[in-house]
């Protein structure tokens, strides 16, 4: 069973003038589909330049498969394969063009597969890549990174811009990828819903730092929506996993990390009426970044 | 309108502070020069990245729109700069007294074939039809007229036909393409607009230093181009309001076609680094080429002869254009690739050396520039050299600016060493020298820049001649 | 015995359909066993066989599973896979009976909250039986 972390980010730091990331620690184990979430600003895209090398991080280390992102950047580039908002093939005028240059990096290419995505994509060797539209174009980076099965694939934003059939038929792919234990897909969205369907392990950043992480089901379990009514304001004030969102007098309305603040808590400290309820990934989301 | 004027000046400050620089001091040595199209270029960027379109809905009729672009275009960069004229023209004596007494002596006298390496006038662009020139190395110009009659007739002059060419040039912006050619026609009409458009831009520094700089060197092609500037003038005003009409809907992008089944014919055919080079440094020399054709042609029907000078001159659209072609392939691709840092600067900078080396035999063989005591293979390596050093250079800095203001840090870049070249053609142990010492500054930049710069992998636009999507900003 | 295509045997997993998605597989899966659909000692898909065929995250599968199992409706052998355990059907049909009942007693508590008395609650329940297919 392999036990070399996919992607382990450790102590990452990153300082712009008006930005910071880190300190970051985070882990996706082999053979998930491990989602980063986050506001925008919070710092994804930062992370996932910076596996790549593109920046270079202040403090802090990141392997990918064990291998060190600057001093082996060829070995994790071999391993590796990078999807996100901005790549632009225009250069090469048409798609069948842009392939055979990846494809010229790529021992493990398969042909066929690619034949087979660029059918589900709807997207013709022929076609002028500057004609395509925004999500052709996604798509066709997305191409160019499955088609030589990497064993990790990291996504910034694929699902952006895409329609739903072929939103689809992307996650069917990642599902297909991590069959085999051995690859993994690392995942930043904005469509939180998406995520957490199929993804393993979430994170969730804001503002660089990671403020939440387990496996999915276990961070929707974990907490909970709770309202109240309580007149003792100072009771509920800075408790750990305490995270208030809407007060109006007595009427409290909050989210529970139950393993840290457990419901009883609430109504050892006065709380009356109280009632719980289960939170998707998305509220919980929206209550820890707010 | 007028605050849409001053919104402009605002936000392409520098590039008019840079232009008016450029004009004062080329006045004050002696070749007053207006960067005409320099604000109709800025305009295409701002068209290109929807300006125009966010200022529809302010409270300004589309005529007042069309009028505020139009001054923007044509007047405006030309008239702000006679004042910078003026004043060049007016510290020239104090700058350099000592020519002055050389004036007389010159201004009769043939063209000799001295050389004059002491000088200190930096050897400006080539110079005027005159006869029996062939065998001229260095191109000395015309004596840089230090009396100042000459000089107010000279700006008088440029400042005419700046005029005529951003006008021009504001006319081309019409048939600028607003979506990806679909069809036959269409991809012909793009392919014209972006070569005249290509040409145009750079194309300055071909014509305003050839202009006459005293009433007796006028000569007929002179004549044709002072008559169409007025004309030009006019031809713009009456499209800017189309211009204005045209920019006020979005771009469409088309739909991706319907997958064919047909069996993908990918092998066969070249792939990764190979084909990366027979497709850039090949179309990169593809351009040299076509420019040098061009100049040739050009230089011969019009001037009856091409200078040295000339080849320089194409040497310097070489390094502009492998700059452009180079940055126009996405860095993130390229970054995601299993090279090495130093193995991806080596294959970025494969380009403008392409187009270094190409300008370069172009420039010695067929326009015989350099020290002729020395074969013409040593003067090829020299400026081969010289000239790729200089373009890595470009290229690197080019990069680290992801805002549009790099095209014209590009343009200062190579004029730079061109004029350097031009006039110190002769030396080639020192400009090799100085070329390679750029060079390897370049290159350690550019790996510098791909670890470190977040500027290289910010998306940029193509220098407004890209057809299609305002570029997206994060 | 090779895993059987488990796509029809399961509704599709939807976040319309009541329910989380893990639940919906527990459910889904007690159903067909309950019913004979799977017998005792036939093999379930692997995890990320389930997965990749409702398109669903591993860990939603792992979970339904590891449920399943610990109602001893499906058993893991190390190396072999995930079978329906003897007896399997029955306890599936029994742990739907119990959850029947639940939903049955809530419903009597709404009724009766609503001020129905206990022969109008009957007669309600009655009516709701024959309407349903």
């Amino acid at each position: 069973m392999n036990t070399i972390p996919a992607l382990e980010v450790s102590g990452l730091e990153k300082h712009y003038p008006r930005f910071g990331l880190g300190p970051l620690d985070l882990t996706v184990p082999p053979g998930s589909i491990y989602g980063l979430i986050g506001p925008n600003g919070a710092g994804k895209t930062t992370l996932i330049d910076l596996i790549f090398g593109m920046g270079s991080p202040d403090a802090g280390t990141i392997k990918v498969c064990g291998y060190d992102h600057e001093r082996d950047e060829v070995a994790v580039k071999q391993r590796a394969a990078y999807v996100g908002p901005d790549l632009n093939f225009v250069a090469w005028g048409k798609v069948g063009r842009a392939i055979r240059f990846n494809r010229g990096f790529r021992p493990t290419w398969d042909d066929g597969y690619c034949a087979r995505l660029m059918q589900d994509f709807g997207i013709s060797a022929d076609d002028r890549i500057g004609t395509l539209s925004f999500g052709g174009r996604t798509k066709l980076a997305l191409l160019l990174a499955l088609a030589w099965r990497p064993p990790l694939l990291v996504l910034d934003e694929p699902t952006t811009g895409i329609d739903a059939h072929s939103k689809k038929a992307v996650f069917a792919e990642m599902l297909n990828i991590v069959r085999d234990e051995a690859r993994t897909v690392f995942i930043s969205s904005h469509q939180i819903s998406d995520l957490e369907r199929f993804a393993d392990r979430v994170g969730v950043l804001h503002k660089g730092r990671l403020v939440a992480e387990g496996t999915t089901a276990e961070l929707v379990d974990r907490h909970v929506q709770a309202e109240w009514v309580a007149e003792n304001a100072d009771a509920f004030a800075h408790i750990p996993g305490l995270t208030v969102q809407e007060r109006d007098g007595a009427n409290w309305r909050a989210v529970l990390d139950t393993l840290t603040c457990p419901v009883h808590s609430l109504e050892s400290r006065g709380a009356r009426d109280v009632r719980t309820q289960p939170l998707t990934l998305e509220d919980l989301f929206l209550a820890l970044t707010q | 309108m007028k605050s849409l004027i001053l919104d402009f000046l605002y936000r392409w400050r520098w590039l008019f502070v840079i232009s008016l620089l450029v004009s004062a001091a080329s006045s004050l040595f002696g070749l007053p020069l207006i960067l005409a199209p320099a604000a109709v270029g800025a305009l295409q960027l701002d068209a290109q990245r929807g300006v125009f379109r966010a200022v529809r809905p302010l409270p300004l009729t589309r005529q007042d729109q069309a009028k505020a672009w139009w001054v923007i275009g044509v007047p405006l960069l030309p008239l702000l700069s006679v004042p910078a004229l003026v004043l060049g023209i007016m510290l020239c004596p104090h700058f350099q007294p000592s020519a002055r007494s050389l004036q007389s002596a010159r201004i009769a006298a043939p063209m000799t074939e001295t050389m004059l390496p002491m000088e200190p006038r930096p050897a400006a662009l080539p110079e005027t039809s005159v006869p029996d020139t062939e065998h001229r190395y260095i191109a000395p110009p015309q004596a840089p007229e230090k009396n100042r009659p000459s000089l107010w007739f000279a700006a008088a002059i440029q400042s005419w036909v700046a005029l005529g060419y951003a006008g021009f040039c504001f006319f081309l912006m019409q048939w600028a393409p607003q979506r990806p050619a679909e069809n036959l026609s269409e991809n012909v009409q793009q392919g014209v607009f972006g070569l005249l458009w290509g040409i145009s831009m750079p194309g300055v520094v071909f014509l305003l230093p050839n202009l006459p700089r005293s009433p007796d060197t006028i000569a007929t092609w002179h004549w044709a181009v002072l008559a169409a500037a007025p004309v030009f003038v006019a031809l713009s005003s009456f499209s800017a309001a189309k211009l204005a009409r045209q920019r006020m809907f979005v771009t469409a992008a088309k739909k991706s076609p319907q997958a064919t089944t047909e069996s993908l014919a990918l092998t066969g055919g070249l792939t990764g680094i190979p084909l990366y080079i027979v497709n850039f440094a090949g179309r990169i020399i593809l351009m040299v080429a076509l420019i040098a054709v061009v100049q040739f042609m050009m230089l011969r029907l019009i001037l009856q002869g091409n200078q040295p000078a000339d080849g320089l001159q194409v040497s310097l659209m070489s390094m502009m254009f492998g700059a452009a072609v180079a940055e126009s392939i996405g860095m993130r691709a390229l970054r995601a690739l299993p090279l090495s840092t130093p193995k991806l600067a080596l294959l970025l900078s494969l380009i403008p050396w392409a187009g270094a080396i190409s300008s370069a035999i172009y420039s010695t063989v067929c326009c015989r520039a350099g020290n002729p005591e020395l074969s013409v293979w040593v003067n090829l390596a020299a400026q081969a050299v010289a000239l790729c050093g200089w373009a890595t250079l470009a290229l690197s800095i080019t990069l680290h600016i992801s805002s549009s203001g790099r095209l014209f840090v590009l343009v200062l870049l190579v004029l730079i060493p061109s004029i350097a070249i031009q006039w110190a053609v002769q030396y080639t142990v020192p400009i090799a020298a100085i070329g390679l010492v750029a060079g390897c500054a370049g290159f350690a930049l550019l790996i510098r820049g791909l670890r470190k710069s977040s500027a290289f992998y910010r998306p940029r636009g193509f220098f407004g001649m890209t057809p299609g999507q305002p570029t997206a900003v994060r | 015995m090779p895993p059987k295509s488990i796509k029809f045997l399961l509704p599709p997993i939807s976040a319309a359909a009541p329910g989380t998605l893990y639940e919906q597989i527990v459910s889904g899966l007690k159903r067909a066993i309950g019913e004979r659909k799977i017998n005792a000692g036939d093999a379930l898909p692997s995890f990320r066989q389930l997965a990749e065929e409702m398109l669903v995250s591993v860990i939603t599968v792992k979970r339904a599973y590891e449920e399943l199992e610990r109602e001893g409706i499906i058993f893991r052998r190390q190396g072999l896979g995930t079978f329906v355990a003897e007896g399997g059907g029955d306890r599936s049909r029994e742990a739907k009976i119990e959850h029947a009942r639940t939903l049955l007693k809530d419903a009597a508590r709404e009724a009766t909250e609503a001020g129905l008395t206990p022969a109008e609650v009957r007669r309600l329940f009655r009516e709701t039986l024959n309407e349903s297919p």
